[in-house]
């Protein structure tokens, strides 16, 4: 059976469920679905979900022009946390809070969030770029009072 | 004011594997996790990636699994995305938790 994509069916809309795209050139977008809800076989310790993505440009949406394939999403072992203390001079704080074995190579980036909230766009200014860190098992990074950009 | 939000991401993309298969690229798959509800096993992400966009730009496909059915069937797989007609079905994805489906036809906006 092939899954090729029927336009007379549409899923109704889940609350909170949105697609949107934001234009980093006149030939690249940034594509972002936020809020999948996914319910889990189990949630007992350590999860990893993987994510592949392809893309069509053909009429019927089968045929693969390109793809990206690997992405992961561990549940329940790395969490970041950030603070921020509006009091001037504004200042913010990263936690990453890591309850699962040492893991290597993770980068993190701190963006001031402009509209769309919750969506990285090209207005997000880039405040702080970490990594590559290497959290033990256990552990907090705490970034402490990193000064906020003047606006 | 202006009112000042914190975004904060963190991306775990060691592994991560971009093709282009002819004319276009897509790349840059990342997950934002957002909620994860420990008694009912749900989780609330967002997903970002970065694609090319022309007027033929129509459809893009997401799928999901858990570790261990990750491209299972693993006879399935071998040389999957690598030519035009090489997209994933019915028996490729019998493990897959979730596929999405975005379309935006006739459109490059």
């Amino acid at each position: 059976m092939v899954y090729n994509p029927d336009p007379s069916y549409i899923l109704p809309q889940l609350t909170g469920l949105s697609v949107t795209k934001v234009h980093l050139t006149s030939a690249i977008e940034r594509m972002t679905v936020q809020n999948v809800r996914l319910i889990l076989p189990s949630c007992s310790g350590v999860q990893t979900i993987k994510f592949d993505a392809w893309a069509s440009q053909a009429a019927h949406g089968d045929i693969v022009h390109c793809a990206t394939q690997g992405a992961n999403l561990v549940i329940n072992e790395v969490k970041p946390i950030g603070l921020i203390n509006c009091v001037v001079p504004r200042k913010f704080q990263v936690i990453i809070q890591n309850s699962g074995p040492a893991i290597d190579n993770v980068y993190y980036d701190v963006h001031i969030d402009y509209p769309p909230i919750g969506i990285l766009n090209p207005t997000d200014t880039v405040v702080f770029e970490g990594g590559p860190i290497t959290p033990s098992c256990q552990c907090l990074l705490h970034r402490p009072d990193y000064r906020l950009p003047a606006v | 004011m202006k009112k000042l939000l914190l975004f904060l991401t963190l991306f775990i993309t060691t592994g991560i594997y971009n093709q282009s298969v002819a004319q276009c690229t897509i790349s840059d798959l990342k997950v934002n996790l957002k909620q994860v509800n420990t008694t009912t096993c749900e989780i609330v992400f967002d997903l970002s990636w970065t694609q090319d966009v022309n007027t033929g730009n129509k459809f893009a496909y997401l799928h999901m699994w858990n570790q261990s059915g990750y491209h299972t069937p693993a006879e399935n797989w071998p040389g999957m995305y690598a030519g035009n007609q090489d997209y994933p079905v019915a028996a490729d994805l019998v493990n897959a938790l979730a596929t999405i489906v975005i379309e935006k036809r006739f459109s490059s906006s």
